[in-house]
Parts: C-alpha cells; structure tokens; sequence
C-alpha cells in the first residue's frame, strides 16, 4: 500500500503527461481495469478556458495560484474516511509543483484524467468482491480497504447513535448496528416525517426541509395571483423579515404592503403579458391580456422568469417595541437596508428593499391546495401566479436617507487615472457646493489647497502602483464658495483584472472637520468663480491678463495629475517586455490619450512660466501659491509635452528660477523628480501587477 | 474466507465451530443492515439497490442532518410544507447542500438532479471533493471552515455568511442528454448560505466534536439563451471582450436604460458602474475569468442621462470559432428603475444630459452662465441648513438635490 503511494507521489512530480501516462498504467495493472478504460479523457466542456488561455500569457498567473491552493487543500485536509480509496493517494488527486509550468491546457484535460481515474477507481472498489484480479496481493488490499472503510463508518455511526456513546469501551459492529436500527426506529416515532402519506418519501421531513432552505435562503415565500394583486400564499418566515403575521397578509392585495412608487413597476411585472417575447406581445396586442390563454407550455424560457426589486412596508407593530429610530437604524445596518419614507417629518414608516426571484405560473383551480384559502376567480379555470421568494437586499445603499443620517459627511468620487472627475455622488453636493456635472471632467487638483499638492500628488502616485486602499492626509478643499472644506480620502485604484491596467480610482471622502469654513475665504474673488465655471466646461480657457493666474490655477494644476498618470503609463511601457522609452522623461504623446490632449495648451503655458513676475502681480492674498502651481504647470507641461531631450538639470532649471522663494511649489517639484529618478533606477518588480 | 477453506485434519471441528460462529454474525449483520436499510426515508425502488456502505452512508448523512435540524431549530412551523418548499426551490431556481467541515455532503434536494443529472441518493453522504473541480477545493475547503472567512465577507456579511462559486460535475449536458460520470462536465454552481455550528445536546457526551456544517444554497448558472428564447423584457443581452467592453448590445437596451447599442460598443462597462460596486464586480469579473461563468450580485449601473438601475447579471465565456478570440455574453436582469434620475453622476451622462439640453432648447452656454447664481445660493443655504442642524440633514437631501439639479436637467 505504501509503496503504491509512494510510486505514485514519483510519477507525479515527474514533469508532464510522461508522469500521469506512468500513474495511469500503474493502476491499470493494479486494478485490473483495461487500459483504456481508465484513461478515458473527460471532454472538459471547461467554457473553453483553454482556448484562449494558452495564448494569454496573463493566465498563467490566477490559474497556477489557484492550482497551487488546490494541491494544498489536498493534502492538508483532514480526511474522516481514512479507508476510502480516493484519499488514499493525496499525490496521485493533485497535480504536482512541477505541474505548474505545464501548458495550461494539457493541465486542464490531466485534471480532468485524474479525475475519471479516481472515478473509475472508487466504483471498481465498490465491486470489487466480484472482481476478477491478476495477482492475490492487491485484492487483499483492497478487501482491507474496504473493511477499514466500513470499520470506519461503523465508528462515526457509534459516535452518532446516543445509546452507543455512555459505554466507554469501543462496541462491536454488530451493537453499534443494532443501536443504529433501535435509534432509527425512535426518529421515525417521534417525527411523523415518512409518513406513508407521501407517496414518494423525502429523506428528510418537508418541514425540517424548510427550515434549512429558509434559513439559507433568509427570505420569504410568497404568492400573488397576477390579475388583482391578491396574495395567495406567503410562508412563515415573512414574521422574521417583515414582522407581519403570516395569516394577516393572506388574501390582502400586495400593493398595500408595497411602496406608492414602486407599485407600477411591481404591476408590470405581475402583467401576464410578459410571458411572452416582446415582439409577439405587439403583435396581439390589440385586444385585452387575457391571462387563461397563455399557453402553458411556452413557459420554458427565460421569459417567464421575474426577479426585481421594491420596496416592502415593514410592521410598524414590531415585535419587542423597537421603534425607536435608533434602533431601527442599526437594525437597518444588521439586516439590510431600510428607506425611511417621509409623510411629515416625524413619522416613520419603514420599507424594506426586498428583491423577489421567482417564476411565474398557472394553475387550474382544483389544482391549488387546500391550505390557501382564497377566494378565487369563479370564471377562470386558471389562475397565474407570481411565485417567488424575498430576501432583503443585502448591500447597503449609501444612498438612501437613512444612511445619510448616519454618515452625512460621505460622499464617493471616481478619478481617471490622472485624477479627473469621471463620477461623482451627489452627496457631494451638499459638502463641497459643486453639482456632479460641474466637476465631473475637472481635475481634482483644481481644488485642492496648494499646501496640500505635495502629499497628495504622492498618495496619488503611491495609489496607482498598489492594490492596497490608501488614506490620505486631511486636506482642504475648495468648495464653490471659495472657502475650504477639511476632507479625508480613502483611495484606491481600480485594476481590471483581465487586463490587469489600473483603470481608474475610487475615492471616498468624508469630512473631518468644519473649522473655519466661512473664515477662511479664499483669495479669489466671488466673480473669478463663474468664469471659472465656465472654463470648466471647455476645460480650457483663454488665458485673460490680469486674472489669468487665476484660472491659470485651474488648469494647470490639473497636470500634476496628468503627469503622475503619464508616470503610470510610461512606467507599465518600460516594464513591458517590449517597452521602447527607456526613461520617463521621454514621452510619446501619441501613446497616450492624457498626453495627447497637453500640446495645444502647451504655448501658453510656457507663457505662464516665463513671467512669474506676472502672476504674483494677482491679488496679494495669495502670491505665491499662484505662482508656485503656475510653475509647476510650466514644469509638468515641458515633461508632458513631449521635451523628449530635456535631462534632470534642464527641466529643474527654469521652474526652479522662477519658484526659488517657494518652498512647498520645490518640494512638490522635487518629490516628483525624485520619484521620477526612483523609478528608473530602482525598479520593483514584486510591487507589480503585471505578468512577468 | 480462503483460510476456511485451508483444511487441516487437526484442527477441523475447530475450525468448524468458528466457521458457523462466523456465518452466524454474518447472516445477523445482514440482519442488521437489512433492517437498517428499511429504516431509510427512501423509496422502495432505490431501497433495495443500495450496498452496506450506501446504506452506511446515507445512515449516517441523516442521523448528521437530524442532530444540525435538533441543535437550532425549534419546531414551531406545523404543517404541511411541501408544496412550499418545492415551489421555493422553484423560485431561486436552486438546489440546498448541507457540507460538514469535512466535506462530507449530508444532505442535499432531490432537485439537484435536475441541474446536475446527479441523483439524491448518489451524492448523500459522499465527499463534496469528489465532485467538484480540483482548482476549486482550496476556496471550498476555505468555505466549510470557521476559521475561513475571508472568502465569504467579500460582499459584507458576518463571519459565518457564505458566498462563493465552484464548478461541481453535471452529468447533464445542455441538451438535456445524461452522460456517464465519468464524462461528466463541469457545470459552475453559485453557492451561498451559512456556516452552523451545532452545540451538542445534553444526549451526547463532550468527547464527540461539534458538527460544523455548511448551508448553502446552490444556483447553477444557466447558460445564456440563445436568439430564439424568449426572454423577459426587463432583460438585455450584452456582448463583451474579455475585459468587459461592450461588442454588441441587444435594443432593449434603449428602453431600460436609455443607451443606443452602437454607442456603447468599445466602451467599458466599468465606466458604467457606481464605484461602490467596484470591488464586488472586479471579484465577479475574475471568477468569470478562472470558471468562466458567474452570476454577480446586485449592482448599480448608470443610465444615460442620469441615475442608475440595479442590475444583477448571469456572465459566461464563449469562444468564437473563426479567430479564437472569446467573448462573454451577459444576461442582464434590470432589477429597479432608473433612481435618481435627475443627478448625473458620471462624465458621460453629464454630456448626454447637455446633448439633451442642446436639442431641446439651443442657447445652452447663456443659460448655464444664468443658472450657475441660483444654485450657487441654493447650495450656499443647504450648507448652512447643516451646520445650523445636522440631525435635520435626511430631510434635508430630499429637498436639496431636486431643486439644484431641476435647471440643468429638465427640458
């Protein structure tokens, strides 16, 4: 026995199909099984992995992971059956270490042949007693198999009959089996489960059934007739979900219990008519929707399939008087989502967002069971049901007021990756002033406080390179009134996990602190907003004299983060196995879509960094920040550009001069260089995403 | 057996004895396990087919489902719940799975044979690693465990919450015809449910450990419908490359979220999700990629010219034959209306919303510049409103975004 597991541990790490062609042939021997019966190949119908991933190198990544993980599961898990044959050979189930530079295809199919070989294997040792063998040696393995199997099962049996467990000392077959029967007959008596009522007997009692399928499904059953609405069934559970009793919502119409706003939608999807394709359903559309003439064949498809969302009065009689708002709350948090609705402010009536899956169905009249009792339509033999179970929807909906009530001070934004709006929550609106639409397409730097552009441009860089959510310093931002609002982000990059390319970033941003939100005006005058406003929309503005450094603000800090996404893209070109630009300094507009846009801006901007003198000539509030991102704007745009000869000392030169009395505008500029050099001289291979 | 049949002259009577001694407890045994056999809730015809390690098994699934059903359960439902337990299983289109720690399946719905061709009594009491796909047992094995929990809180349950996909074999193939098991397929089962541990009753002493099972509720992913199937029209059927872009579109489409099919083709369906969901589609979106079919969990997807739909969605790989290049076909299931259909959240919807406005009524720049005082006060109020009185600030929402957003939105 140990032999064969150690010869088939051998021919496993031995690399490739020679190894599982070894294994294969040993068990034939062995078992006696013809060759080519036990190397049937299963036709993995695999939805064609293999098609396409021998030709994505991407694959071997998840794929030998997973694998790995399966070999472990393998062989660490504990195993009660210690006498069955398959767990008898842990390496022979997995495919070895060495496993994992094959081809994933021919991976797949050897899977696939171990599997039919275990397969064949245990079915061959529950017949083994009428087997025929070759040698005398491996039939009595497999009778000590079996009989270690059955010894086995008679022990866990021993463990599970009551009577048995008292007795200390290890019983015999024959007690533990006799134990077994007497404790069998007692179930049978005090449970009326296999009742010779049913014809067919379930091997658990229908009740017991349910508990486990409702306790796993955590929802409710019900039945609604889909010509009034009326409910014709509904299960227990409902007591636990929407706290009715069961009896008090039979034969009531559904739309009492269902939201004023969602019952038109609920109606239409009890519409019979839906039982068709839509094409159809125009074609007879010209007379009444008579429900008793659908067909009941026609309802195969999809087509009569229903699953939806609405929203479900709760209760307001709930069981142990938690009224109470605060409680509701955190019930709200427990079980689901609740929407407050507001008739007047103070009352509360609770609603549920219950998703409904379920079927619809026709029955004939006599057919329905006896339990429901319902009234039903004298003239119709046939009755069409929405069958389907509720569950509560289990995401929380940000959304909704009563989250709002618990986290006012949230909202969620998305960023491309050079950081410009593409998505925006509207609760965002009542935090920073702005409406979705006037920042979507803007940059986030537009608005955030100069001092704040260093470590933010750096959470924006370290976000980009990891998988992780990073939390960014508290920062202000600049609300519509000008003023400042603290915020705290937590960020984290989107990786498309086929292409494995970050696409963009989720931020959710919430208020630390309000201090100082009218006091701290900002420096730009009320009437620069609305043309900046405006400049938002083109995204691009004519630079006007005079408040052009204003605006020149705008735009121009922008492209902090269009230079940190061109990092990005110029750091996946050089790590790419094919990567020409060796340096990131040297950038191919035409690589990139950010960059592509950058060359019409370019002139003015160089305008912009040529006359520092100019801009601080703005208002005096705030001289120096203004000229501080205007030439930083210089700085990004010649690197952006597309400056491909500019080296280290060129680019620091002219934004240096010009910024020299800023400290903070240099040190922005400085920890871009610096990572800047970081990044083409030390690069982390094990911090990547990319396939290698 | 063979030793009884080594005959040695000395020994003979001896030998005898114990060979009727022998025969005796076999003949009881059988006894035994025919009486056994009787006691199982199976019907005659599949009674009398089962070997004594069936029946051992089976025996034992039982007597470990009844301990799980004692342990927590109380009997306070009575009656009859047939009729509602199938017409449930109808309805999730599902079919319930009770795994041991160990793996062992001690239960499972008839039903399973109608997705998986497997029968009830063929799975009871066997391994669930037998039947499930070897890539997949770490996660499974990750699943069954208490200590495993990092799997199932991807979508933010508690600790015991169970969510998770494997591909278990389906000896039914998609036209119905039944195969050996042997060539079997693998068919890719969504599961979720809940870990229980079952505290012993006073009845068994403490040496026995505690039963951990696992509920679940398996759904197997269909595959998609073809053309020909009828499909309801809170439906649509989307085409994408493997990094979910949109190839083609069917055309309802255009009534339930307001998108034409042609404009959405080369355009990610990423862009179109609420960045909340993110996460949960990207984990979607890799199971699709290692199993090649998954069902994703209900999410926000935005609409054209404003707001978002909940959508749930039923995604399989499918290669084209020509060029080798897969796609993956989405059944997508619209779940709400469009919400909050007057903010636009998204980039996209902002310039659909302004096409809108360009259409109905032309001097579109004049009227922003207009506009762009009056909310300005409105927010400017809705700001102080909360300082003044943050416990008023969910009423206050209500109000806020209609009357901010109404200029810009409504034609």
């Amino acid at each position: 026995m140990k032999e064969r597991q150690e010869s088939t541990k051998e021919s496993w790490v031995s690399p490739g199909g020679r190894g599982l062609a070894r294994t294969s042939l040993r068990y034939t021997q062995e078992e006696g099984r013809s060759s080519s019966e036990a190397r049937v190949r299963i036709p993995v119908s695999l939805p064609s992995i293999m098609t396409w991933a021998s030709t994505r190198s991407v694959w071997s990544g998840p794929v030998a992971s997973s694998s790995s993980s399966s070999s472990f599961s393998c062989t660490d898990l504990p195993r009660k059956r210690k006498g069955k044959g398959k767990s008898k050979s842990p390496g022979g189930t997995m495919p070895g270490p060495s496993l994992h530079q094959v081809p994933l295809s021919s991976r797949m199919s050897i899977d696939a042949e171990i599997l039919s070989e275990q397969e064949s294997r245990s079915e061959g040792e529950d017949q083994q007693i009428k087997m025929k063998c070759f040698s005398r040696e491996p039939h009595s393995q497999i009778e000590k198999r079996r009989r270690d199997k059955m010894n086995n099962l008679i022990d866990e049996l021993s463990t599970m009959v009551p009577a048995c467990n008292p007795l200390a000392r290890k019983l015999d077959k024959l007690t533990v089996l006799r134990m077994a029967v007497q404790h069998f007959k007692s179930l049978k008596g005090t449970s009326n489960s296999f009742s010779e009522a049913h014809p067919k007997p379930s091997f658990l009692p229908e009740d017991e059934l349910k508990h486990l399928l409702l306790r796993a499904a955590d929802g409710f059953l019900f039945v609604v007739s889909c010509t009034r609405g009326k409910i014709v069934f509904v299960s227990e559970s409902i007591s636990d979900i929407l706290h009715y009793n069961r009896m008090e919502l039979i034969g009531q119409s559904l739309f009492d219990y269902v939201h004023p706003k969602d019952v038109s939608k609920v109606k239409e999807q009890l519409s019979a008519s839906e039982m068709y394709p839509r094409e159809r359903l125009i074609d007879t559309k010209t007379g009444v929707q008579v429900p008793s003439e659908v067909p009941s064949k026609a309802h195969i498809g999809t087509g009569t399939r229903r699953s939806f969302f609405c929203r479900m009065k709760q209760s307001r009689v709930a069981k142990s008087g938690k009224n109470t708002p605060q409680s509701s709350s955190s019930s709200s948090r427990k079980k689901g989502a609740i929407i407050i609705k507001r008739l007047h402010p103070v009352e509360f009536q609770r609603y549920c967002t219950v998703h409904c899956t379920g079927y619809m169905r026709s029955w004939s009249t006599q057919q329905l069971d006896t339990e429901s009792e319902v009234d039903l339509d004298r003239e119709s033999s046939h009755l069409t049901c929405l069958v389907a179970v509720g569950r509560i929807h289990p995401h929380t909906i940000p959304e909704e007021p009563s989250q709002v009530s618990v986290k006012p001070t949230e909202f969620v934004t998305r960023y491309a990756i050079d950081g410009k709006f593409t998505f925006v929550d509207q609760r965002a609106t009542t935090i920073i002033g702005y409406l979705p639409q006037e920042l979507l397409g803007t940059s986030c730097y537009e608005y955030f406080h100069q001092e704040d552009l260093a470590h933010l441009a750096e959470s924006h860089r370290k976000v980009l390179h990891s998988k992780e959510k990073i939390m960014t310093n508290c920062y202000k931002f600049k609300t519509k009134q000008s003023s400042f609002v603290t915020l705290q982000s937590q960020w984290f990059s989107f990786i498309n996990p086929w292409t494995k390319e970050v696409e963009f970033i989720v931020s959710t941003s919430k208020v630390v602190s309000e201090n100082g939100e009218k006091g701290e005006k900002a420096e730009e005058p009320r009437d620069t907003r609305t043309l900046e406003a405006s400049a938002e929309a083109k995204h691009l503005s004519p630079v006007i004299p005079g408040i052009s450094s204003v605006s020149g603000t705008m735009i121009y800090a922008g492209s902090i983060g269009t230079h940190i996404a061109n990092e990005l893209l110029d750091f996946n070109r050089m790590n790419s196995p094919s990567s020409g630009s060796p340096s990131p300094f040297c950038l191919l507009p035409e690589k990139s879509p950010l960059a592509a846009s950058q060359p019409g801006s370019v002139p003015n901007r160089e305008d912009e960094g040529e006359q520092p003198g100019k801009s601080q000539a703005g208002p005096s509030q705030g001289p120096s920040g203004v000229s501080f991102l205007g030439g930083l704007g210089g700085e990004a745009s010649t690197i952006t550009g597309g400056s491909s000869q500019l080296d280290l000392e060129s680019v620091v030169g002219p934004s240096g001069l010009g910024l020299s009395s800023d400290e903070a505008a240099m040190a922005v500029i400085m920890s871009i260089l610096e990572t800047d050099t970081n990044l083409s001289e030390t690069v982390d291979f094990d911090e990547l995403h990319w396939n290698m | 057996m063979t030793a009884v049949e080594s005959k040695r002259p000395l020994s003979d009577r001896r030998k005898e004895r114990s060979r009727e001694a022998a025969r005796f407890r076999r003949s009881k045994e059988t006894e035994l396990f025919t009486q056994l056999t009787e006691q199982l809730p199976l019907p005659e015809s599949v009674r009398c087919h089962l070997d004594k390690a069936s029946v051992m098994r089976l025996a034992l699934s039982y007597l470990r489902t009844r301990r799980l059903l004692s342990a927590g359960y109380p009997t306070k439902h009575v009656g009859d719940g047939r009729q509602e337990n199938q017409l449930s299983l109808q309805s999730l289109e599902a079919f319930l799975l009770v795994i041991t720690s160990a793996g062992d399946m001690i239960y499972v719905t008839d039903n399973i044979s109608k997705f998986m061709g497997l029968s009830q009594v063929d799975l009871i009491g066997h391994s669930i690693y037998d039947f499930t796909h070897p890539c997949d047992h770490g996660e499974i094995h990750e699943n069954l465990s208490i200590r495993g929990s990092s799997f199932g809180l991807k979508r933010g349950g508690s600790l015991t919450e169970r969510d998770f996909f494997l591909r278990m074999k389906c000896t039914v193939t998609n036209r119905g015809r039944t195969v050996n098991l042997k060539s079997a397929n693998w068919k890719v089962v969504h599961c979720t449910g809940h870990l229980k541990l079952s505290s012993y009753s006073s009845t068994f002493s403490a040496e026995c450990p505690a039963l951990v099972c696992t509920m679940l509720l398996c759904e197997p992913i269909p595959q998609p419908p073809g053309a020909d199937t009828p499909v309801s029209s809170h439906m649509f059927i989307s085409q994408h490359s493997l990094d979910m872009r949109f190839i083609t579109c069917d055309n309802r489409v255009i009534k339930l979220l307001g998108y034409q099919p042609d404009e959405l083709s080369k355009c990610s369906v990423y862009d179109l999700y609420h960045p909340l969901d993110a996460t949960n589609m990207a984990r979607s979106h890799r199971i699709l990629c290692i199993m090649g079919q998954v069902v994703s969990g209900p999410y926000r997807l935005l609409a054209k010219r404003g707001g978002y739909v909940w959508v749930e969605t039923q995604a399989t790989v499918r290669p084209v034959s020509p060029n080798n290049q897969s796609h993956v076909v989405c059944l997508n299931t619209v779940l709400s209306n469009i919400e909050e259909r007057w903010v636009a959240f998204s980039f996209e919807q902002t310039k659909a919303a302004q096409k809108e406005g360009c259409r109905t009524d032309s001097p579109v720049p004049s009227r922003l510049k207009q506009e762009s005082a009056a909310p300005l006060r409105a927010t400017e109020a809705s700001l102080g409103y909360f300082q003044r009185e943050p416990r008023q600030f969910t009423s206050l929402r209500s109000v806020c975004p209609p009357t901010l957003i109404s200029p810009y939105m409504r034609t």
